[in-house]
């Protein structure tokens, strides 16, 4: 008993990237349509030629026995495009797929490279083509591992705002040195808002100081937080033109109590005025006139 | 003990010439009408805000030292309104310092309640 498999492709004669494709699979027997069941079994010798419109394609022997294609529910169909003027259809699989009665509807997707697929022969084996195998080859994150017969759309890792992510042999680096400043633990902060950091190591219980050049290593004092005194003038500081003001009178405070030494002296050349012995109260010599 | 840690604080003693402002029926413009004048403050500029009450006949008057400028008045956000009524007036005050003033007056009398900005 003769067997002919009839393939149908839809719009075979132009076929464009991204088109998708109708197949259609007929079995016939002896020119007679055949009804093939889940688990029906055809043989044909292989390779078949079938021709659709100008496009020539040959039908393999998924199964690789005995020349012949084993169809059934778990077999493959792999079609290789052997001449297509338009050079679009690269070839396509189906596997596993059930064979309708006549009608069941395949659907391809035009590729513009060899469709990737994993095809088996019965043992487990690849047949006809490569099939993608990915191995996680790092220690981390996986991206990909045992997979086969997938597509990976590629994605790109690039560095920017002081990170440099490059490639080391098998590994992937993120080199986080050039954003520079700050850090932590083993970071080293040289300088804050352009303001250099002295290298000097800390002792207990000192904190940064900015001394007029850079931050320092430094003890507070209670001038640093708070005024080491304050001079208030007795009497108006504002006077009329020509006014005499003499011997001015003033009152001290001290943050951190009285000085050791106070000394009173003036813009206008009176002599200086020890004033240590009333260090709070205090009035000077000189008389002042504008 | 704090060594040689010294620290200084300093106390300014400013001296200023006094400005004179005030409501006033026209008249001849000297020293005495300046030092008539009703208000005075001790200013380092020309720039105040004057309220006054100007009577039936009465002007507003604004003196200030002539080295402070050539003032703009502004009453209810019109600038204008002033003119100069005495130029480079000598004011000696009560230290004998002897400063030139500018004396400016309204241009209208009778203004009552009014409320001029000096800049």
């Amino acid at each position: 008993m003769a067997i002919e498999i009839k393939v149908t492709v839809g719009n075979a004669a132009h076929l464009h990237v991204g088109d998708e494709v109708e197949v259609r699979f007929e079995i016939f027997s002896n020119g007679q349509p055949i009804d093939p069941s889940p688990g029906f079994t055809a043989r044909l010798q292989s390779p078949a030629q079938i021709v659709a419109n100008t496009a020539t394609t040959y039908v393999y022997d998924a199964d690789d026995e005995d020349g012949e294609i084993q169809l059934d529910t778990t077999g493959v169909f792999l079609f290789t495009r052997k001449v297509m003027e338009d050079g679009l259809w690269q070839g396509a699989c189906l596997s596993p797929g059930p064979i309708g009665a006549g009608a069941e509807p395949f659907r391809f997707r035009v590729l513009p490279n060899p469709l990737i697929v994993g095809v088996p022969d019965g043992s487990g084996d690849p047949v006809g083509v490569t099939p993608y195998t990915l191995d996680n080859v790092g220690g981390g994150a996986e991206v990909a591992k045992d997979r086969e017969g997938i597509t990976l759309p590629f994605r790109t890792f690039e560095g920017a705002g002081g990170i440099d992510v490059y490639e080391d042999g098998d590994t992937i680096k993120v080199d986080g040195s050039g954003l520079g400043g700050g850090g932590g633990g083993d970071g080293n902060a040289t300088s804050i808002q352009d303001t250099p950091v002295s290298d000097t190591a800390p002792t207990l219980g000192q904190v940064l100081v900015f001394d007029g050049a850079q931050y320092v290593p430094g003890q507070l004092s209670v001038d640093d937080l708070a005024p080491a005194f304050v001079v208030t003038m007795v009497g108006a500081q504002t006077v009329e033109v020509g006014a005499t003001v003499a011997t001015p009178a003033f009152t001290a405070s001290y943050a951190g109590g009285p000085a050791t030494s106070v000394t009173l002296t003036d813009s206008a050349g009176t002599p200086s005025k020890d004033v240590t012995s009333t260090p709070t109260s205090f009035a000077s010599d000189g008389s002042f006139q504008r | 003990m704090k060594g040689a840690n010294t620290k200084t604080s300093s106390v300014a003693i400013t001296w200023r010439p006094p400005v004179f402002w005030g409501v006033a029926t026209p008249s001849t413009i000297n020293e005495a009408f300046v030092e008539s004048l009703a208000s005075s403050a001790l200013a380092s500029s020309r720039a105040r805000t004057l309220t006054v009450n100007a009577g039936s006949g009465q002007k507003i008057y604004y003196a200030f030292p002539t080295s402070y400028g050539t003032p703009t008045f502004t009453i209810g956000g019109f600038e204008g309104g002033f003119e100069k009524v005495g130029d480079a007036i000598s004011v000696t005050n009560s230290n004998g310092v002897t400063q030139t003033y500018d004396v400016w007056a309204s241009t209208n009398a009778s203004l009552g309640s009014t409320t001029v900005v000096v800049t």
